[in-house]
């Protein structure tokens, strides 16, 4: 009340031209209005401006003080719903105002009008019901009401300044009903999401995507097919999830037909997108693939318009198969290379204390081994995923003597190793490195005992983006795996997986989580490892210290470019 | 001695070996019951008497499983008891001969049946102190946990539950449980204090760090405190407070006074104690198990340089204080 009092006085103030409007009647019934107890403030879609709204301000718009009266009172009884708007909108000038009072008086006669029962202009949402849709509004509305934060429901001043992709602001209601509209997937949102992670998506396990997809023609089947094994984690990590994209996106590519009127270099980006976006929907892109995709679409734009399509096509396909075999392939040859340069890395004696699974680290090793160098390897392991496993599998076949531990006993094992070496996702800008969930907490033990961690990462997935915790960017897995104790291998998850799950026999103590109201399980995919606890970065280009990460990124750049 | 008593201290040998008696306050509690009847059945009056048999006791019970150090603080305690109430014994005696100058044999006599029933009594106080000493912790909870706090703690310590299912009587905070695998104590405790209406959070061990930078305060629970302040914990505390450390977040230990044990690390994996590792690779998976070398250790030890504050059934202490804790509780030297 207070501030609407301020506020008609603001206006007073800076628009004395006027004065005969601020004493009409108009805003006294929004004050009125205002007045009114609105404990209950739903979102709902009518409080978004509408075509309807918008094709209603053309009518006449002088209506009577008494029917304003009127409809002020019947504006208090419906709970003053959308009040807090001219609220905020306190700085306008008195137009605005005026055409926010003729909106809320509009609103007021549409809800009059759904009330007697009139056929409504505006599509309502949809309740009760099954489908997977409406289900996942349920899990929203859940959702908001264990992270609503009061200034997160009205957009802030500059909101349409910020740009930020919606992705990103899950924590907003409105922007993640726009996200989820526009992802080709239907994914249902997770029933109890934990609170620190809001902003990321937290998805419920799906057991058939491809029921869920929208719109199933624009996505290419090789696509598709990669998307459901992305989403099972047949496969996973960085090099892996890249070259099968790659190779799916060489089908897509010589399957395409340029459509009459359009050129290649204009359309095909397009559908390349779409292909991402569903990608992207079934797990998060890796900085691998973003990196692919990047050179991918430049290498479409730089394209002649007038280049036959065909040549066009073979042409790309064979700029994809020299991305594969240059940036990925030779690289971790050169990094192994680089890596056991005169005994740089491994030496006789040594004890190499690795985490995850990464196929650099592994063709490392494995060329360590080849050499003949006498070497033991430490497989840390965390779970739920216990990627570990396979890499172990592939060094005891190679003959290495292994150790296999899961990462709460590294730092027992710490005073003996002498070199830690793992992969990365990613390198960012300032030396961080992004890497399966785990890794900084290995690294964090050999920094404690002063032992040397090495990096191998090629160079395509050094990023210029910056990050600074686990926190701001991450990706929230299916919380049910925490459930599950039996610790197998991803490679025989995967089959058991397909014959029924493991809910039933292999729950532990936790299985009843979903029942437990304040129960929530946290499953990351990644965290960030500080520069200051990564001894060597080593690359296709060489060795450099991790604050240089930079640098090389620039370089990729710049050789790609 | 006793065959009845010879029986008893047979029993709880075999038990502490195969550890069917595991976890600190368990064993104590035995520990100390055992003595009392020990104490209690013994004919000795001497004073040197019943240290000695309470020494041969407790060493056999030590010998049964090093890694229980609450067996051998028990002991200790005992004798210092027993120690302590002869020296009451002696002033008084010492007071009444200076007072009477003739004594009578029948009346000393008298004095020591007195003394051991007085050991007897002090140990069942002992005993009653032990039984309230997760109360006596929690009790202090609401002084160190301020609303909408984010507290990180990993294992099932029942010291900490209950600290913590005190605490959220009075504040509203949120935990976050590292689930510790492989013996998912974690997710036992997650399990117990969300049923207690605590906001709780089960996260994997590998996001122990990413995690930490949201996290205001670590508590942990302990299986023994050496004398220099260290913490024998459940197996993941070292990543913790190896996090911890790096984000110069607090790390608080929840202990009776039992768990101190006037042992120094001088070799910190005497603490552990590695178990059957059929939870971190299963033997089902054929031949890899045969070359490989699976290590699943069940302690960690944390060093006192980690540990910002313990908070004990008498109080809270820095880690320097614990060694005149253990001063006052055990006799140190002995003569």
């Amino acid at each position: 009340m207070l501030i609407i009092c301020g506020d008609g006085f603001f206006v007073m103030a800076s628009k004395d031209k006027e004065p005969i409007r601020n004493t009409d009647a108009p805003p006294r019934s929004v004050v009125v209005g205002f007045d009114a107890p609105s404990p209950s403030r739903s979102v709902e879609p009518s409080r978004r401006p509408s075509k309807a709204d918008a094709a209603g301000i053309g009518k006449p718009s002088r209506t009577s003080s008494a029917n304003d009266a009127e409809l002020s009172a019947e504006l208090a009884k419906k709970g003053g719903e959308g009040s807090q708007n001219p609220a905020k909108k306190s700085q306008k000038e008195m137009t605005k105002a005026e055409r926010r009072e003729l909106q809320e008086r509009q609103r007021a006669e549409k809800k009059a009008r759904e009330a007697a029962g009139i056929p409504k202009r505006l599509p309502k949402p949809k309740q009760g019901g099954g489908t997977p849709g409406q289900t996942a509004a349920a899990g929203f509305a859940a959702h908001n009401a264990q992270n609503s934060q009061p200034d997160m429901k009205q957009p802030s001043p500059n909101a349409a300044v910020l740009r930020v992709a919606s992705s990103m602001r899950l924590d907003d209601p409105r922007k993640r009903s726009k996200a989820q509209k526009q992802q080709p997937v239907n994914r249902q949102i997770a029933r109890k999401p934990v609170g620190l992670f809001s902003h990321l998506p937290q998805y419920e396990k799906h057991d058939n995507m491809q029921a869920r997809l929208k719109k199933q023609e624009n996505i290419h089947p090789a696509v598709l097919t990669l998307g459901l094994r992305f989403a099972e984690f047949v496969i996973a990590g960085g090099n892996a999830r890249c070259m099968a994209m790659l190779q799916a996106f060489k089908k897509v590519i010589s399957d395409y037909v340029t459509p009459v009127g359009m050129s290649l270099p204009r359309h095909l980006p397009s559908v390349i997108s779409k292909q991402v976006d569903f990608l992207s929907n079934t797990r998060v892109l890796a900085a691998s693939m973003k990196t692919a995709i990047r050179e991918l679409k430049k290498e479409i734009s730089i394209s002649s318009p007038d280049t036959p399509d065909e040549d066009a096509k073979t042409y790309l396909i064979g700029k994809i198969d020299e991305f594969i075999v240059e940036r990925i392939i030779t690289a971790g040859r050169a990094i192994a290379e680089e890596a056991l340069e005169q005994k740089k890395s491994i030496k006789d004696g040594d004890v190499i204390l690795t985490f995850g699974r990464s196929s650099v680290v592994l063709q490392l090793l494995l060329a360590a081994h080849a050499r003949g160098i006498n070497f033991k390897v430490i497989v840390a392991d965390g779970r739920p995923k216990l990627e570990g496993k396979e890499i172990l599998k592939s060094l005891v076949h190679a003959g290495i003597s292994c150790a296999y531990v899961f990462c709460t006993a590294v730092p027992l094992l710490m005073k003996e190793v002498t070199k830690v070496i793992i992969g990365a996702s990613a390198v960012l800008a300032n030396g961080a490195v992004l890497s399966r969930v785990g890794t900084s907490v290995v690294c964090n033990a050999a920094k404690e005992l002063q032992v040397p961690v090495i990096v191998l990462c090629e160079s395509y997935k050094f990023s210029e983006e910056v990050r600074l915790d686990s926190f701001t960017w991450n990706e929230i897995g299916n919380p049910d795996e925490l459930v599950d104790v039996s610790n197998r291998a991803p490679s025989e998850h995967a089959f058991n997986a397909s014959t029924g799950g493991f809910q039933s026999d292999e729950a532990g103590v936790i299985g009843c989580w979903r029942s437990v109201d304040k129960l929530k399980l946290l499953n990351l995919h990644y965290d960030v490892t500080p520069a200051h606890f990564v001894t060597a970065l080593i690359c296709e280009h060489g060795t450099v210290p991790s604050t240089c990460a930079l640098t090389i990124a620039r370089l990729a750049a710049e050789k790609s470019a | 001695m006793l065959k009845e008593i010879n029986y008893q201290i047979d029993s709880l040998v075999a038990k502490l070996r195969r550890r069917q008696i595991v976890g600190s306050y368990n064993v104590a509690i035995a520990t100390s019951r055992l003595l009392r009847n020990v104490v209690a059945a013994s004919r000795c009056n001497d004073v040197e008497q019943l240290s000695a048999l309470v020494k041969e006791v407790g060493s056999r019970l030590e010998g049964a499983q090093p890694i229980e150090l609450a067996v051998g603080n028990m002991v200790k305690r005992v004798l210092h008891l027993i120690k302590e109430e002869h020296n009451v014994e002696t002033e008084a005696s010492d007071a009444a001969e200076t007072a009477e100058t003739t004594s009578e044999s029948d009346d000393f006599g008298e004095r020591r049946r007195n003394f051991v029933a007085d050991v007897k009594q002090s140990i069942e106080e002992m005993i009653d102190e032990l039984e309230n000493t997760s109360t006596n912790i929690s009790n202090q909870a609401w002084e160190h946990i301020h609303s909408k706090e984010i507290i990180l703690t990993v294992g099932r310590s029942k010291t900490v539950e209950h600290f913590l299912k005190v605490a959220a009587q009075v504040r509203e905070f949120q935990v976050i449980v590292a689930e510790t695998a492989p013996s998912y104590q974690g997710h036992e405790m997650a399990l117990a204090l969300s049923s207690a209406g605590i906001d709780t959070t089960v996260i994997t061990d590998t996001a122990i760090f990413a995690v930490m930078s949201r996290v205001n305060k670590v508590i942990l629970g302990a299986h023994a405190v050496t004398a220099n302040g260290g913490v024998v914990a459940v197996c993941g505390s070292q990543l913790v407070a190896a996090a911890a450390k790096e984000y110069s977040t607090p790390i608080v230990v929840c202990t009776g006074l039992h768990k101190l044990s006037p042992s120094y690390p001088y070799d910190t994996d005497i603490f552990n104690l590695c178990i059957n590792p059929d939870a971190v690779y299963s033997f089902e998976a054929g031949d890899i198990i045969d070359s490989v070398d699976i290590v699943n250790p069940h302690f960690d030890y944390v060093g006192p340089e980690d540990v910002s504050l313990f908070i004990t059934n008498v109080g809270t202490h820095p880690p320097s204080f614990v060694q005149r804790l253990i001063y006052d509780t055990y006799i140190v030297d002995e003569e």
